[in-house]
């Protein structure tokens, strides 16, 4: 199983890292600091992590310019879930337009809600 | 004073002026006539008399020549001898002739037989003849041997030719016929000698006539050729040769009376009497005719003055001198109530009551004005109008009677109505002005001067009031007024006007038109309100919700920025903690609190930036002044000096030297050097960097733009809002992302803002407004 992260916060990549392996240390986890990266990796290859962790504050390329800019059907095996420490009701209601949101999460995640996230992906 | 007909008649004279010209010019035509007769007839005597004395010369010429011829004969018979024979004839008939001219030739016939003739070459042909038996002389010769003297034959064609006359005496010796006698005298001889020729010469015409004794019939001689009138000649008989001598004036020419210059002139003269006359007498007939239109006239005036007078619709009085009523008409009666003979027994003093004490001081004024008292004692207000005539030295008064009693009532209301109406616009400050377009001339209310702190003496002009509009609404009221009279329609609008003290006033103005009957524009009229009251409180109320917006907008800014950067560090601070909680290994327990001294790092410059941004808003306040741009560029450039000189930075400072602007000095020191600062950190390494500093300014703003020509930052891909916080950019590390965020907020606390225009490698542009 794959989990991708794009979000350019260090600190949280690396408590991410953490805690997924805490969990199970088979996941692979892939990670981006913008969105202008992920988006230039996505251009060339199909999405091939289940789950994917997409901030929306992040220089260069924010969140809703990444998923506007993204070809849907390289994601069409992918769950994306919008991940933000914003607790702005501005953005939650934004992110009700976007269908392939699978869910808007608020940071910081906790080990019972990443187990919910990959519950499907283990046997 | 209208003619009687006989009276009219009368002038018979004057009534037929043409016919006494007639009578005139017969008249003096007729006397004309009459002297030209006259004068004619006198000419003719004249003439006459002058015609019979030379008539008289004549005979005396031929009596001298029968004479002369009588002693010539009478001398030849003397000559006959005792034989009965002439003796020496040739000798005394030369003698004789030559002393006789008047005589051609003589001879002696004895009995009745020529046989004597001197000169003989002329007369030789007459030798032998007889002339008892010759035809032509025979009667002739017969009648002088019977009457027994001499006498004179011919003229006649002699038998040796030549045509003359023949005076034969007969000779008796002792009382038996011896024979003739005679002398031989030529027509032309004679005529000369007569003196009948010479007259010819004189324009007269004198001949010889004579009956032909042997055919009877009158034959002329020397008669003239021309046609003549033997009526006109007279005549003279010589007995002794049965001759009648005529005498005519041939140069005498029938007169024509029609042509004589008296009947010309009188002609003429009559014409001229005829015209005067007709003149003279036709002046008073004109008269006349001039009096009978007059009369018309009259009597049409007296009917008009009749009809006016009782139909007028104002009463009429006629008065006395004693105040006495003469007349008055049917409007009169009916307004006061009284009956005419009512009327008469009042002195118009008693009937109106005025002002003037003195009731005779009233008629001498030529309007005034009173209460007329009626039958039932109820008072008309009236207005008298007086006219005083003079007729026959005693002054009477016709007076026109007007009721203004309704006048008088609407009057008032009207003088009420404008009372109120000016405590109206006093107590509403309302101006009033009218502009009358034909003369061009302004009229104010007292409230307009008092708007425009005008002087009220001030003259006012187009020009004035113009200049009078606040200069940013000057073309907003000229395009009013040009709207106005074009399409001659009032409007309502508001405007800015600066009193002479220099306050600012906001007025609310309604305009009308007023048209003249043919549709065009004549007086432009309006109303101005002073709103500059109402006006503040309507601005102050859009800057306080304005404001209110503004801050709420950043408020909800800051809570975004609290939300995102603030919760970032939190939930990193809880996601640690979680993860603590789970870790035995003392190692990796450490590595966390690292982490967790690093996140509070972060959330402690947080704060600070937080702060900063905080500190701005209370700020706000800070002292405004007049700050001279061109020294804080130079400021600005001294600070940043190290980094120009490493970038290699060329700045172009095209800012005035007397540009200033009303703002915070620090905000200004801090904004010019986060932009510029963040200008040379773009700066492009490859190429030689510029920095262009313009100033300009618009209607609400003072603007300085500043340009470069350094990478660019491409803010489509990159987030737009550079301008908020923690916005960074690809190659741009050192930045924090906060500096032209606060620059902004600084910017629009004071009211203005900053706009952003990028390409990547195009190079940026800052643009700065401050707000005037």
């Amino acid at each position: 199983m794959k989990i991708c992260i794009i979000d350019d916060d260090k600190i949280y990549q690396l408590l991410m890292r953490k805690l997924i392996s805490k969990i199970d240390a088979n996941i692979t986890v892939k990670v981006f600091c913008n969105g202008e990266d992920a988006f230039n990796f996505y251009k060339e290859n199909t999405c091939t992590s289940e789950i994917i962790l997409l901030d929306i504050n992040m220089p260069k390329m924010n969140g809703w310019k990444f998923l506007d800019n993204i070809e849907e059907k390289k994601f069409k095996n992918s769950k994306i879930y919008l991940t933000t420490s914003s607790i702005a009701y501005s953005d939650k209601e934004k992110a009700k337009k976007y269908s392939i949101i699978e869910d808007y999460l608020v940071k910081p995640l906790t080990k019972e809600k990443i187990r919910e996230l990959i519950k499907p992906y283990i046997i | 004073m209208i003619p009687k007909d006989n009276q009219y008649f009368d002038n018979w004279f004057y009534n037929h002026p043409k016919l006494m010209a007639l009578i005139a010019f017969c008249v003096i035509l007729f006397l004309s006539i009459l002297i030209a007769v006259k004068d004619s007839t006198i000419k003719n005597n004249e003439k006459e008399r002058a015609l019979a004395q030379k008539l008289r010369r004549v005979e005396d010429n031929i009596d001298q020549i029968l004479k002369s011829s009588y002693v010539t004969t009478l001398s030849l018979a003397l000559t006959i001898d005792l034989e009965g024979n002439p003796k020496d004839f040739d000798e005394v008939a030369k003698k004789l002739l030559n002393s006789n001219p008047n005589i051609n030739g003589v001879e002696m016939a004895k009995d009745g037989v020529i046989n004597y003739v001197y000169p003989y070459e002329r007369n030789n042909e007459a030798l032998g003849l007889n002339v008892l038996e010759y035809e032509i002389s025979k009667k002739e010769a017969l009648y002088t041997i019977e009457q027994g003297k001499m006498y004179f034959a011919g003229p006649f064609y002699f038998k040796q030719k030549g045509l003359g006359i023949i005076g034969r005496l007969p000779i008796f010796i002792d009382n038996q016929f011896w024979g003739f006698s005679a002398v031989i005298i030529d027509l032309d001889t004679f005529l000369k000698k007569s003196g009948m020729r010479r007259l010819n010469k004189d324009g007269y015409h004198a001949f010889l006539s004579k009956i032909n004794p042997n055919t009877g019939e009158r034959e002329f001689f020397n008669a003239p050729q021309e046609n003549f009138d033997i009526n006109n000649a007279i005549k003279l008989r010589v007995e002794d040769a049965g001759w009648e001598i005529y005498l005519i004036n041939i140069n005498h020419k029938t007169h024509y009376l029609i042509l004589s210059p008296f009947v010309i002139f009188g002609l003429f003269l009559a014409l001229l009497f005829a015209f005067l006359t007709f003149l003279i007498l036709k002046k008073p007939a004109q008269l006349q005719h001039h009096i009978r239109l007059q009369t018309r006239k009259l009597l049409n005036s007296e009917i008009k003055y009749r009809a006016i007078f009782q139909e007028v619709g104002l009463s009429v009085v006629h008065l006395d001198e004693n105040e006495q009523l003469i007349e008055v008409n049917g409007k009169f009666l009916n307004s006061t109530g009284f009956t005419f003979a009512e009327v008469t027994n009042f002195r118009f003093s008693d009937l109106i009551k005025t002002n003037h004490d003195v009731y005779s001081n009233i008629l001498d004024h030529e309007k005034f004005e009173g209460h007329l008292i009626c039958k039932n004692k109820s008072e008309i207000c009236v207005r008298v109008i007086n006219s005083t005539l003079n007729l026959n030295n005693r002054k009477t008064h016709i007076l026109l009677i007007e009721d203004i009693t309704e006048k008088k009532l609407s009057e008032k209301k009207l003088k009420d109505l404008r009372s109120q109406m000016e405590m109206a616009i006093r107590l509403s400050k309302l101006g009033y002005w009218e502009w009358d377009l034909a003369s061009d001339s302004i009229t104010w209310s007292n409230e307009m001067y008092e708007l425009f702190g005008f002087d009220k003496n001030t003259q006012l002009t187009r020009n004035l009031i113009a200049n009078s509009v606040h200069e940013d609404d000057v073309e907003e009221y000229e395009q009013q007024l040009r709207n106005i009279l074009s399409t001659r329609k009032g409007s309502t609008f508001e405007g800015r006007i600066k009193t002479e003290d220099n306050k600012v006033k906001h007025m609310l103005a309604r305009v009308d038109c007023d048209l003249n009957d043919f549709g065009e524009l004549a007086k432009i009229k309006g109303t101005l309100l002073d709103i500059t009251d109402k006006k503040e409180i309507l601005i102050n109320l859009q800057h306080s919700y304005q404001m209110v917006v503004e801050q709420n907008e950043r408020f909800l800014n800051f809570s975004y920025i609290i939300s995102h950067n603030l919760r970032a560090h939190s939930s990193n601070i809880q996601g640690i903690i979680e993860l603590i909680k789970d870790i035995d290994d003392k190692e990796e327990e450490l590595q966390m609190f690292n982490l967790l001294e690093n996140v509070t790092k972060s959330l402690d410059e947080t704060l600070s930036d937080l702060n900063e941004v905080v500190r701005v808003r209370q700020d706000k306040e800070g002292i405004i002044e007049n700050v001279p741009l061109f020294p804080f560029i130079k400021k600005v450039e001294n600070i940043l000096k190290r980094e120009i000189k490493v970038n290699r930075i060329y700045i172009i400072n095209e800012i005035p030297r007397d540009a200033t602007i009303s703002f915070n000095s620090s905000y200004l020191e801090s904004i010019l050097l986060n932009i510029i600062s963040n200008v040379i950190k773009f700066s492009n390494p490859d190429v030689k960097s510029e920095i262009k500093l313009t100033y300009q300014e618009n209607k609400s703003y003072k603007i300085v733009k500043v340009e470069d020509n350094g990478r660019g930052m491409d803010l489509e891909t990159n987030n737009s809002d550079i301008l908020g916080m923690y916005s960074t950019f690809k190659d741009f590390k050192n930045s924090r992302g906060i500096s032209l965020f606060v620059s902004n907020n600084q910017m629009q606390s004071m009211g203005g803002k900053i706009e952003v225009k990028s390409e990547l490698t195009e190079g940026s542009e800052f643009t700065l407004y401050f707000k005037k």
